[in-house]
């Protein structure tokens, strides 16, 4: 493991970023699953071969091309419309990519400053801000992200409201027990004695030393908000029936799972390896840069 | 033993005042947010305005949102959660209905994750760096990344679809009926003697239980291997070895019994995820509990149904969290409330 100062220090060059994220198999294979998604998400309009939507209701149930009744124009098959699996695969990987990564910012956004907040100031303000994540806890996440889409509808604005609601509390309770051991080193004393603020401490010292935390648990909130996409959409409540969304995929394919099983082992396949790959991913970076860290959901 | 009662009334007001806050989020979620309560509650267009007017004055929503507040909760604590306008009953009576099933699933994940992680940690624990451990740790890594309600699915896909040797869904088979005593049909079957029953009922337990638990498989078999390695290592181990005791009678017997007090903490914290994560997986499974009925309240708008689903799964986890810690001091009285 390295220290906590020099892990701080390769993060503030691109290189030393670089030399993290390759130095381990694991990692390695994290990095390009999460790569492959944000590539092909990201590209998803340029990629797809056609209209998502586009149905062709004489082509419905195709297999894919390497089977002898695929059609190579539609290299993964078809759904039950007619549809090109790959096109919404391609699609729906960008519905994943958007609501990780917004929900993941949003998440943190909140979670970081009130963690450390929380953890640097002690006293009144960090009761209360713990009372308030613990009674949040009691409500299971999937329950609360379920009700929020019930009051507000589906749409993958809401999708992104409900995880964020739901999903606050790991950072703002993981950050603040780190940061409850960073408040008792010497450098921050030195920080004090030199006339720095308490804004100023937790800016300038106790943030930069959470930065490889914030990595860790980014990816594994990236995993967690991609399940409940997925998971909402499955059960018709997360993004419109329109837009191509892995989850409303798997539920599709199971309805027709006799005629064509690869339109939702496909999806379904797709999910695990992009959650598997952000766990995998999380773990490396928890091995390389703190090991103390023992994962919770 | 005043220390420890001193520590109990603290934790009692704790989970009062707890549930005081659940409240306030339980009534805040369906109030504050977009949306008329009248119409939330009865439907949508299902009253003219004027009545929907004389509606909101009579149940006092045209107070001040405290004092709508105080009503709700005297209504909340006194049991009275509404009526689901979807099935035309009470909502408590609905949920009282439904509870066994979840409970009965989640009870038997929790029996199933014990033998299997158990079972496991043992293995991983005795052998550490062997083939076993590291496929034993592969495993519990893969089963704690992905989640249930994917396990679930997974199964139904291997077990019921491709190979079609387990049921896919529900409780029991259309055609057999059972009569209900306590509500958990593994009890109930083997109570009137229909051995038949039990075995189907159990065929249609089995998928949706393994795949609710198969997180916790993973959390016991990592806390149980860490825990056992510790324990193998303490003198008394090394003093019944030195006795000449049976190998096996030390591993299973004078290490496991020291070695599982982590793991009981475990089940206890875990169960709350479990809650959770049955939700979803009695949707796949169709199986008819209360996680079942969330997504037949969402369907129809039936927002009293849900928010009193949503209410006694907050109150359940925090009885939970209670009676984890109650049990937690009873065992290890140097447990101290922080």
């Amino acid at each position: 493991m390295l220290s906590l100062e020099r892990v701080s220090e390769r993060l503030k060059t691109t290189r030393g970023v670089l030399s993290i994220l390759t130095s381990s198999k694991k990692m390695l294979f994290g990095v390009i699953i999460l790569l492959a998604l944000v590539i092909t998400g990201g590209l998803a309009p340029w990629l797809s071969p056609m209209d998502p939507n586009e149905q062709t209701l004489g082509r419905a149930y195709l297999p894919p091309f390497w089977l002898s009744r695929g059609d190579p124009t539609y290299l993964l098959g078809t759904d039950s419309l007619g549809r090109d699996i790959l096109s919404r695969l391609l699609y729906g990987a960008s519905v994943a990519v958007y609501v990780s990564v917004t929900a993941t910012i949003l998440t943190a956004a909140i979670g970081v400053p009130l963690g450390i907040a929380s953890g640097y100031l002690r006293g009144k303000f960090d009761e209360t801000v713990m009372r308030v994540v613990d009674i949040w806890m009691s409500f299971p996440p999937v329950l609360l992200a379920i009700t929020l889409i019930s009051i507000l509808g589906t749409g993958i604005n809401n999708v992104i409201i409900a995880i964020v609601v739901a999903d606050w509390t790991r950072f703002t309770r993981v950050i603040r027990s780190e940061v409850l051991n960073i408040r008792e080193k010497d450098f921050i004393l030195a920080a004090k004695s030199i006339g720095f603020s308490s804004f100023q401490i937790m800016r300038y010292e106790v943030l930069p030393n959470v930065v490889p935390l914030i990595s860790i648990l980014a990816t594994l909130e990236m995993s967690v908000a991609i399940t409940v996409e997925v998971l909402l959409s499955y059960a018709g409540l997360g993004v419109k029936p329109d837009t191509p969304s892995w989850g409303s995929m798997i539920a599709d394919g199971l309805s027709y799972f006799r005629l064509n099983p690869w339109g939702m082992l496909i999806p379904l396949a797709t999910t695990i390896i992009v959650i598997l790959g952000l766990n995998i991913l999380g773990d490396g970076l928890r091995e390389r840069l703190d090991p103390r860290l023992t994962l919770t959901r | 033993m005043p220390i420890t009662s001193h520590y109990l009334v603290k934790r009692a007001i704790y989970m009062l005042l707890s549930v005081f806050g659940v409240s306030i989020i339980g009534f805040a979620l369906f109030r504050l947010l977009p949306g008329d309560p009248v119409e939330l509650m009865v439907g949508p267009g299902y009253f003219a305005k004027e009545e929907m007017a004389a509606l909101r004055a009579r149940l006092g929503l045209d107070q001040p949102i405290y004092i709508q507040y105080f009503i709700w909760l005297r209504d909340f604590l006194s049991g009275n959660f509404g009526r689901s306008f979807r099935f035309d009953l009470n909502v408590l009576d609905l949920i009282i209905e439904r509870l066994p099933a979840t409970l009965e699933l989640i009870i038997f994940s929790v029996i199933i994750a014990l033998i299997i992680g158990v079972s496991i940690g043992v293995i991983s624990a005795v052998r550490p760096g062997s083939w076993a451990d590291r496929i034993s740790q592969t495993t519990s890594f893969v089963g704690f990344a992905i989640p249930h309600f994917l396990w679930g699915i997974i199964f139904v896909v291997v077990f019921s679809a491709a190979l079609r040797i387990l049921p896919a869904s529900g409780r029991l088979d259309m055609d057999i009926e059972v009569n209900k005593i306590t509500g958990f049909m593994l009890i109930d079957t083997l109570l009137q003697g229909n051995v038949s029953a039990f075995t189907n009922a159990l065929t249609h337990i089995i998928l949706p239980g393994l795949a609710l638990s198969m997180g916790l498989i993973a959390m016991i078999h990592r806390t149980l291997r860490s825990s056992m390695l510790d324990v193998l290592n303490e003198d008394y181990i090394f003093t019944d070895r030195m006795k000449g005791l049976n190998e096996r009678y030390i591993i299973y017997v004078r290490a496991l019994k020291n070695a599982l007090m982590p793991v009981i903490t475990i089940v206890g914290i875990q169960f709350t995820f479990l809650l959770g994560g049955s939700i979803l997986v009695e949707k796949i499974y169709g199986w008819p509990g209360l996680g079942n009925l969330v997504f037949t309240a969402v369907q129809y708008q039936d927002l009293s149904l849900v928010q009193g689903i949503i209410m006694i799964y907050a109150v359940i986890v925090v009885l939970t969290n209670f009676a984890v810690d109650l049990i937690y001091t009873l065992v290890n009285p140097k447990v101290e409330f922080k």
